[in-house]
């Protein structure tokens, strides 16, 4: 085993222990909240990084094992299984087992495990048996007693013998090597960080102007000097965020490799740029949606040596990932010179997935944006590189949360290109400052498409809510005093600014009562207990030294349509 | 600290509590949960969130939500109040609550510390630990994590779901 691979394989199993605790959580929701389906979403998505992940890195047993129990989740999530504890407490065990598989791993990376009895059930629970509360316990002592939860013990003391003399002397030679080059600092700090540097950065500046009235020689110099340092520790303190891009890049080598294997394509794989410097927190959130890009690419992208033969192009696929910052962002491309997205057949598909309506007119680069659509997959077997239509649907989530945006360049027959783009930080983003009522919000800038002032003879109350004519164009608008509850609704034409916004597929207007200004903002997250309110993504700390809330005006919006139903109902 | 610590710390003997009033009544929390006691100062109020919690605040660049105990616990404020912010350190959560005076620290033996009275029922019940008693006056423990995370997080949820 080269360095290399043990890199790649500690570092999946650092992730995975994240992936698990997430999991864990979910499994513990989904009995408290059954039928909730974003609940279910989320442990699906879990389940398939960690599978992807799995294969990628080479523990097929881990893989194997996940695909199982994706395929269980797809089944749960399809309403063929009901969630009841049984099949709640099947799932919780898979998790202990994967827990197990993973901490058993970090001890010897030649592991292997038995997981023949919970894959049986597994398979029972699939083919529609519901198994008494009991029985699985008899099975499991009868039989297996190594996949049973309470023996995580028994696997790992017997997984070295099986292992290759070699191999169990390498793991503690890398473990010993990486302590000394870093150290792993909890997020919570460095953010703790951040805010006293950021207060001490405001506290030095009124320093500075107070002792510009006391008439002392030392007493500027020492202020200055200070100023310097602080400048210094803020800069230092910025930077600490900062990773290169570099690991994630080499991850996606393997993943190209073996999944080409596993398709039997030859594919030339190129990296460009992989010593862009990323903010860690985005670099943990793209390296999912990056797996799922070029594993696309590979399989979806890049056609069989036939295919290729027939039109003319080298047997060798190429796929090339690069990284470079251009204007304050981040942009990461997956280039491949294969088949090209046809815009006719991603329609025809959408419309026997049920996704479009077969009348529903779409442009080409709409219809390109289909892939991205949940459930949707051109593949007709699932396999276990892609096909069942929850990779790119991933992406996209991951990408929209991190206020970033994909676009598709795509010819037919020569291939595609997809370009993520993205903050090159969390911390930061550029924004509106708008008033509304008596209160201060920010707005992402990458929100907002326009601001207008409208005329009153441009607004009109309709039945369906209050419509905006733009160049033509009915656009719906909420008042956001209404939609927040700061303001009872009303239906004066209002004096207020209207914010165009295009991100969704829907157009909408937001009014409100006045732009206060752009700048940038440092991103504070809002506590624990409040943040899973939805419609607001953080707050910020604005001149004035108060905070105010950072407004995701789509959700605000279909929050307030929703009970708009409601109230009519 | 998580909450499971603190919630241990209450049986030892000489554990300190924070004492501050609510309307007539005296209430206190474990010391060890408290990182500091401010002035009230400017918030800015979260829409769709509970009568009760009356805001965000900027604590020396930390955004921190602040909860009025005198509302969530439905008692009058007191006129002549001393209003102050006691900021606690609940596990993950940092919380500041809203109280009319911080009045002692109080050190407390087990033996002082009685459970709380059975016929006392409700909501109110579940966040009060114990009931301290001394020289006949009762002051009441209360758990502020209890507190909030007993209904506080459902009740966001729907009411911001109402709202609007």
């Amino acid at each position: 085993m080269d360095d290399f691979e043990l890199t790649l394989k500690s570092g999946f199993l650092e992730e995975a222990s994240g992936l698990l605790a997430d999991a864990e959580q979910c499994f513990l929701n989904l009995e408290s909240s059954a039928g909730d389906c974003s609940v279910l979403e989320q442990i699906f998505r879990l389940a398939h990084n960690l599978k992807g992940s799995a294969k990628a890195v080479g523990f097929e047993d881990l893989s194997h094992f996940t695909h199982q129990l994706e395929s269980l989740l797809l089944k749960i999530k399809k309403n063929e299984i009901p969630i009841n504890s049984a099949s709640v407490d099947l799932l919780l065990r898979c998790n202990d087992h994967v827990r197990m598989m993973i901490d058993g791993l970090r001890a010897d990376f030649n592991a292997k495990f038995e997981s023949e009895s919970l894959l049986s059930e597994i398979e029972a629970m699939l083919n529609g048996q519901m198994p008494a509360a009991s029985e699985p316990d008899a099975h499991k002592t009868e039989e297996a007693p190594a996949a049973d939860v309470h023996a995580p013990q028994f696997e790992i003391a017997v997984a070295p013998k099986e292992a290759k003399p070699a191999a169990s002397a390498q793991p503690p030679s890398s473990g010993g090597a990486h302590a000394e080059e870093s150290i792993r600092v909890s997020f919570a700090r460095l953010e703790r960080l951040l805010n006293f540097v950021g207060e001490m950065v405001i506290l030095q500046t009124v320093l500075r102007e107070q002792a510009t009235k006391v008439d002392s020689h030392t007493l500027n110099r020492t202020v200055d000097q200070l100023g310097k340092v602080t400048k210094e520790v803020q800069d230092i303190s910025m930077s600490l965020r900062m990773v290169p891009i570099k690991q994630t890049f080499q991850k996606m080598q393997r993943i190209v490799r073996d999944t080409a294997r596993a398709l039997n394509k030859e594919i030339h794989f190129e990296i460009s740029g992989e010593e862009t410097e990323v903010d860690k927190t985005l670099l943990e959130k793209i390296g999912d949606p990056l797996v799922h890009m070029v594993r696309n690419a590979v399989d979806h992208g890049i056609e069989n040596a036939e295919r290729r033969a027939a039109s003319g192009k080298p047997s060798t696929g190429h796929i090339r990932l690069s990284a470079y910052h251009r204007s304050g962002s981040l942009i990461i491309e997956v280039q491949d010179d294969g088949a090209g997205l046809d815009a006719a057949v991603l329609q025809k598909k959408a419309i026997e997935k049920g996704i479009i309506r077969p009348e529903t007119k779409l442009s080409d680069k709409e219809a390109h944006q289909l892939i991205f659509a949940p459930g949707f997959s051109t593949k007709a077997v699932v396999t276990d590189v892609s096909g069942r239509g929850v990779g790119m649907d991933v992406v996209k989530t991951n990408i929209t949360q991190l206020q970033g945006e994909i676009q598709i360049e795509t010819t037919i027959g020569k291939g595609s290109c997809f370009r993520i783009i993205l903050p090159l930080t969390l911390a930061i983003i550029d924004s509106m400052i708008i008033r509304c009522a008596k209160e201060l919000f920010v707005i992402p800038l990458n929100h907002v498409h326009e601001s207008l002032k409208p005329r009153p003879e441009d607004l009109h109350f309709t039945t369906l809510g209050e419509i905006l004519m733009l160049r033509g164009e009915n656009i719906p608008l909420f008042r956001l005093g209404e939609v927040i509850g700061l303001t009872p609704p009303s239906r004066r034409p209002a004096d207020g600014i209207a914010i165009v916004v295009r991100t969704q597929s829907q157009p909408f207007a937001v009014l409100v009562d006045d732009i206060i200004g752009q700048q940038q903002v440092v991103i504070k997250t809002l506590g624990q207990e409040i943040r899973h309110l939805k419609g607001f993504s953080g707050s910020s700390i604005l001149g004035n030294g108060r905070p105010a809330l950072i407004l995701e005006l789509h959700e605000l919006v279909i929050r307030h349509q929703g009970s708009n139903r409601r109230a009519a109902a | 600290m998580s909450i499971n610590e603190m919630n241990q710390l209450k049986a030892v003997d000489g554990t300190r509590y924070l004492v501050f009033s609510l309307g007539d009544g005296d209430y206190a929390i474990p010391l060890l949960g408290v990182r500091e006691v401010i002035a009230f100062t400017e918030t800015t109020p979260l829409p769709f969130s509970p009568p009760y919690f009356v805001g965000i605040m900027n604590l020396r660049g930390q955004v921190i939500s602040i909860m009025d105990l005198r509302k969530k616990f439905n008692v009058k404020p007191r006129e002549n109040a001393e209003t102050a912010v006691i900021i606690c350190d609940l596990g993950d959560i940092s919380l500041g609550v809203v109280v009319d005076s911080v009045n002692s620290v109080l050190s407390a033996d087990s033996k002082d510390i009685a459970e709380k009275p059975e016929f006392t029922s409700g909501d109110k019940a579940d966040f009060v630990t114990g009931v301290y008693n001394k020289n006949s006056k009762l002051t009441l423990i209360v758990d502020i994590a209890r507190a909030l995370s007993l209904d506080d997080k459902a009740t966001i949820s729907k009411t911001g779901a109402k709202a609007a």
